[in-house]
Formats: structure tokens, C-alpha cells, sequence
């Protein structure tokens, strides 16, 4: 039904966190499509080993961020709305933007240097598309 | 689905050399409950009571809805018990037990019990002195696990199984918890399992409860705070804290600044700021293991605070 | 039924709650002792066929051995059984399996009491009468020793009995074999005072049966130890408050 998740108690991130963004990675790929079902609490506790109470926040979390909708007694489906990959890539890029930030303190980058090193990764990578 | 499975109240239990002190417990139905604590610290004395094999002096024990150990025999009839000091009979098969089981419990699953003997790699044909210490542990939770019982109480299910072993115990017990009207209580040295798989976790330590409650509020409240103390500054003494106070600087304070480090359980942003405000300089905020909470709050308890 | 948190638990636990004792249980416990012990009996039927045949067909000395080979074979299986379905289960760490089963704790103490009942009442059962038909049959032997023989026999069951009780109660090695060693000295006792009663002396040397008030009053006397040994097991058994 689904490929394995894999969680890994030597990641450091919280156990729900890499529980949604498994979730959210097959969401984006397309594995789990608007209006699929995705797996009960229960269900993924037990494939995952993991507990059903890290399971359910995750889930809660999950559907804050919109990215997927539970039926009260008919388990969770993947969400409809159309933001939903605009909104997880935006995601995706505030959490590179932070990293590439923390990496440019480690070099002593200032955010001007930073920025224009920001602008010719992007001019780079116009290039190669064409 | 939210009665209680197991609920002790004010239970105590004096011995010449423990006394285990007006613990509480409680366990809601469809749960799992890790239930830690050091050796000596109780766990087995309060699960014996909890099976009705121990008589409690004081408090009151509720199991399946049946009073312990007054009503033990009705209890155990949907309870699968499997402690770590358990051992079957060792001039019988397993094959031998499996029919033993199944002829008192009406509950038994024979197909299931076939999956679980290929899962497990077991050989019911196999005499029980010719088991491995990790397949006879196995064998033992098979013979729990088989009849499908509400609630299953563990003593240490994990303790002396190989990681493969581990995972496939460790996967059965999830897997049981699919149904949402079974519920396990098992207690465990192994943080790294109780921190992955229970719903709730009960810290025992020398006969008292700790902490008894939901595993992600508990993980959440636990930080270990890095502060860089400059020279001068001294450091509020906050709630919760069970710190430890590096002894940096040249001459050991007065000179130099030093590093602490404060392990906390009532963690809360108003102390990095009371920190901060005292004149520290926050280096890190972490998040601890169950594994280094346990060790933290067993050290603080006999140690004593030392901020 | 919610017992207000500081008052002391009654005793009134210690009664089952399902009376009448849910004798499948105990049947199934029974079973149970019966199938691990069942091959430990056979070297004992073997053995008490040669007691046996050393009684039916031996003279004055090869009786004699028979004779204590017999009564040594029956202390034995009763130390044997007492030691291996009790305390054993002590000491293999089977105990927390067998209560963890739907009984409580006085439906074990039951079954255990009836498993040894049958499994050395067999052996018992089988060597007393085998011994009683030798000396009733054989010409050479005169049938007045059969009384004394019996209170011999019984007294044995008695020692077993509170062999079994010690055992039960304590559930310690140690207590049993101390029960052991006060058995034998009183079943020692119990044979050389019966023997020097001046009619049972001469009794047994004579050809006839001759079950006269002293020996019945032995005997008497023997199965109400017996009762009482195994009552005032059941009632401190019932008053434990810790079983693993």
C-alpha cells in the first residue's frame, strides 16, 4: 500500500517530526495523492513501531498545516487544497534559506555576501536550464 | 475506549528492606505504558500486585475492572503475563505448552499462533531445555501472545534479545495494539524501546512514582540547557532543575567565566529568559533522550540538587 | 468495593471469589503434575517389583533387604514428588507461569495437594497391597505381622504428608529437607514403639490377623495426623500474602 517508513531514534529530530516529514515527502512526490486514504493511527504505529501517541500528534500537526484531513471515526485522507505543494515547497525553502543562514554565520558571511552568493546560484542554475 | 485497563491507587507494600510508597498508576484502555526505574526500584514488586501475586497492605488495585487479588483468577483470564524470571517446563515441548494453553483459554488463535512460531523462528517440537535464552523468551511471549488476551503485562519482554529478536517482539506488541481495546503495560531497561513504542511512561524510583503520564508531554517538558557564566554572574535558581554546574576558569570561579549546564523537567521559555536577564548567555537548548532524563532524575534524587 | 486508601486490605481476599473452585483449573493443574511426573514413577514401580520379589521368595535376610528396600522406595517418592512439583517449581522459576493461569492461589494449592495425592497414592496404593498379598500368601510368613505392617505403611503416608506440607508452606528447600530428617526420626520412633507394645510383639509373630485396640488406635491416630497435616496447610496457605 505504501513504501516502508523508516525512522531512525539516532536522527536527533523528534520522532513525530520524521513521522510528518515522511508524510509530507510522499505527499510532494506524488506517492499519496489528493483524496487517498493514508494509513490509520494504529496502522502506521504498528508498521513503524512507533506509538500510537506520537502517531496521532504527528497527524495533528499534519492537519494544521493542511496537509492532510481526518474524518472523525473514517481515519485521514491526503487534502484537497491547492495550495498544499506551493505551501510545502515554501516550506521546503525556508528550511534551506535558515540552513544556508547558519552555514553563512559559521563562514562569517555577511548577509549582503550571503545574498550574492544566493543570486549567482540562481543565475547558475537558470543557465543550465536551458 | 477510555476506561482504564489498570488503575492503582494509593498502593503500598512494606518489606524488611523496601517499601514501595502510595504508588498510582494509571493506564487507559488501548494504551502502552512503559514503565521504567532503576533495579531494586519496584517495578516487579508493583506488577506483581498489579497480577493480584502479591497482596498489597494498603490501596486499591482495579484491573479489567476486577478488584486485585481478590478477583485475580477472573482478571487473568484476559491477562497475558510474561516476566523476565519466567520459565516453562523444561522437559516439555513448546508444542506441548501451546496445547496446555490452548486447552485452558478459549481465546487461543491457532493460525496466529503458527504465524508467530515462523515469525519467531521457533520449532514447537523442540524440548524447552533445548532453548536459547532469546528463544525461550520468545516461546514465552508466544504463549501470551497466541490467546490474544486485553491486556498484557511485561517484566522486561526485550532484556537479553538480540536486535533482530528485539524487533520482531517489539513489532508483535505494536501489532497487537491495532486493536484498539487491548492495551500493555511492560517495563523495560531499555529507554530506547519505551521511548519509541509507549503511549505513557511511569518512572519508578526506591518504591516511589516519579512521573506517571502522557510520553510526548514528558519528553517535551525534559531540555538541557548550555549556558555560557560570565565571571560575576550568578545563576537563579529555577523549579525543576536538577543541574550541573561545570567548574570552569582558571582559578574555579571568581576569575574566569565557566559553562553550565541546567537538565530541567519543568522546562518553559521564561527560563532561558531568567537566565539571560541573570547575565548567562544561552548556548543551546536540547532536547534529552528518555534515556538521559532517566539517568538525570535518578542521579538528582540521590545526589541531591546540585545547582 | 473501593476500599477507602488507608484502611488495611481484610482478609476476605484471600477467599475466591468463584466458589464453587473452578475445577477445571484444577483439573488441568493436575493433569499437568501427572504428565511431568509421570516418567519419575516408573524406576520406582521397577525397583518395588524387586521389593516385592525379594519378599514373596526370599529367606530371613532377603526378606529383611526386601523389606527395607520397600519402605526406603516409598519415602523416597514422597520426598521425590514433594520436592519436584513444589519446590522445583521454585526453583525452575515455573512458578509465575503456573499462577499466572485464571486460578487463585488456593485453587493451586489444591491442585497441587491432589496431583500428589494420586501420584503417591498410586505408587502406594500399588507397593501396600503387593506387600499385604505376599504376606498373606506366603506360608512362611506369618500373617500377624499384616497390622503391624499396615501402621508401618500409613505412618509412611504420614510422613509424606507433612513432608508435603512443610513443603507447600515454606516452599524453601532448606525447611523440606529439615522436614525430611524430623519424619524419619519420627517414623523410627512410631516403628520401635509400636513393635515393643507387649500384645502387638507377640501379635505379629502369630498366624492370625489380629487387629487389636492398640494398633487401631495407632492408626487412628495416624490418619488424623494425617487430616491435620494437611488442613493446617490449606489454612496457612491461605494466609500468604506473597506468591512469586
Amino acid at each position: 500500500m505504501h513504501s516502508d517508513f523508516v525512522i531512525s531514534q539516532t536522527d536527533g529530530r523528534p520522532l513525530y517530526l520524521q513521522i510528518m516529514e515522511q508524510v509530507k515527502q510522499r505527499v510532494a512526490v506524488g506517492e499519496w495523492k489528493k483524496g487517498d486514504e493514508i494509513p490509520s493511527i494504529r496502522q502506521l504505529a504498528a508498521t513503524t513501531r512507533v506509538s500510537v501517541i506520537t502517531i496521532k500528534r504527528a497527524y495533528l500537526e499534519l492537519e494544521r498545516e493542511g496537509v492532510i484531513v481526518t474524518q472523525h471515526g473514517k481515519g485521514s485522507v491526503v487534502a484537497n487544497t491547492p495550495t498544499l505543494t506551493p505551501r510545502l515547497h515554501e516550506q521546503e525553502l525556508a528550511a534551506h534559506l535558515e540552513h544556508a543562514a547558519r552555514i553563512g554565520a559559521l563562514l562569517g558571511l555577511t548577509p549582503d555576501q550571503l545574498a550574492s552568493r544566493l543570486r549567482d546560484a540562481a543565475a547558475r542554475f537558470k543557465e543550465d536550464r536551458k | 475506549m477510555n476506561d482504564l485497563a489498570v488503575n492503582l491507587e494509593g498502593v503500598c507494600k512494606k518489606y524488611p528492606h523496601f517499601t514501595l510508597d502510595n504508588v498510582s498508576l494509571q493506564l487507559p484502555t488501548g494504551g502502552i505504558m512503559g514503565f521504567i526505574g532503576a533495579n531494586g526500584a519496584g517495578k516487579s514488586t508493583t506488577i506483581r500486585i498489579l497480577m493480584g501475586l502479591v497482596y498489597q497492605d494498603r490501596g486499591t488495585v482495579t484491573v479489567l475492572g476486577h478488584v486485585m487479588p481478590a478477583q485475580q483468577a477472573a482478571a487473568k483470564r484476559d491477562i497475558g503475563f510474561v516476566s523476565e524470571d519466567m520459565r516453562l517446563f523444561k522437559t516439555a515441548t513448546l508444542a506441548w505448552h501451546m496445547e496446555f494453553i490452548r486447552s485452558i483459554y478459549p481465546g487461543w488463535d491457532e493460525a496466529h499462533a503458527q504465524v508467530l512460531v515462523k515469525r519467531f523462528d521457533l520449532n514447537p517440537a523442540q524440548k524447552i531445555k533445548g532453548l536459547s535464552h532469546g528463544q525461550r523468551v520468545k516461546a514465552t511471549l508466544l504463549l501470551a501472545l497466541a490467546r490474544r488476551p486485553r491486556l498484557l503485562v511485561l517484566d522486561e519482554p526485550t532484556t537479553g534479545l538480540d536486535p533482530v529478536a528485539r524487533r520482531e517482539v517489539l513489532g508483535a506488541l505494536m501489532e497487537v495494539l491495532t486493536d484498539d481495546r487491548r492495551t500493555i503495560l511492560f517495563s523495560s531497561h531499555n529507554t530506547l524501546d519505551v521511548e519509541q513504542i509507549s503511549d505513557r511512561i511511569t518512572f519508578i524510583d526506591r518504591g516511589r512514582i516519579i512521573d506517571s503520564g502522557d510520553k510526548e508531554a514528558y519528553l517535551d517538558r525534559w531540555r538541557r540547557i548550555r549556558l555560557d557564566v560570565p565571571a560575576g554572574v550568578v545563576l537563579p535558581s529555577l523549579p525543576g532543575a536538577v543541574g550541573g554546574v561545570g567548574r570552569g576558569g582558571a582559578s574555579g570561579g571568581g576569575e574566569g567565566g565557566r559553562v553550565a549546564v541546567i537538565t530541567t523537567g519543568q522546562f518553559d521559555s521564561s527560563m532561558t529568559a531568567a537566565y539571560q536577564r541573570a547575565g548567562a548567555v544561552v548556548h543551546a537548548i536540547e532536547s534529552m533522550t528518555l534515556e538521559e532524563i532517566f539517568v538525570a532524575n535518578v542521579m538528582s534524587r540521590r545526589e541531591g540538587p546540585a545547582l | 468495593m473501593n476500599t477507602p486508601i488507608n484502611t488495611p486490605i481484610s482478609t476476605s481476599i484471600n477467599t475466591p471469589i468463584n466458589t464453587p473452585f473452578n475445577t477445571h483449573m484444577i483439573k488441568r493443574l493436575v493433569v499437568k503434575d501427572w504428565y511431568l511426573q509421570r516418567g519419575a514413577i516408573v524406576p520406582y514401580l521397577g525397583w518395588g517389583a524387586l521389593a516385592l520379589t525379594l519378599l514373596a521368595l526370599g529367606g530371613e535376610y532377603w526378606f529383611f533387604a526386601g523389606s527395607i528396600l520397600l519402605l526406603t522406595l516409598l519415602i523416597a517418592k514422597g520426598i521425590h514428588l514433594a520436592m519436584a512439583t513444589v519446590i522445583e517449581e521454585r526453583t525452575g522459576q515455573t512458578l509465575s507461569f503456573v499462577m499466572s493461569l485464571p486460578i487463585s492461589p488456593m485453587e493451586y494449592t489444591i491442585a497441587k495437594v491432589l496431583a500428589n495425592m494420586l501420584l503417591f497414592l498410586t505408587a502406594w496404593m500399588a507397593l501396600s497391597i503387593g506387600t499385604i498379598a505376599v504376606i498373606a500368601g506366603r506360608e512362611a510368613v506369618p500373617d500377624g505381622l499384616i497390622p503391624f505392617t499396615a501402621v508401618i505403611l500409613v505412618d509412611i503416608f504420614v510422613g509424606y504428608c507433612l513432608i508435603l506440607g512443610v513443603a507447600l508452606v515454606t516452599e524453601s528447600q532448606a525447611w523440606t529437607i529439615w522436614s525430611i530428617v524430623v519424619t524419619n526420626l519420627l517414623f523410627q520412633a512410631v516403628l520401635y514403639y509400636v513393635s515393643h507394645i507387649p500384645t502387638v510383639a507377640i501379635e505379629m509373630k502369630g498366624a492370625e490377623v489380629v487387629w487389636s485396640r492398640p494398633v487401631l488406635l495407632v492408626l487412628l491416630a495416624e490418619a488424623a495426623a494425617i487430616v491435620l497435616t494437611l488442613a493446617i496447610t490449606f489454612y496457612l496457605r491461605s494466609r500468604k500474602t506473597d506468591f512469586l
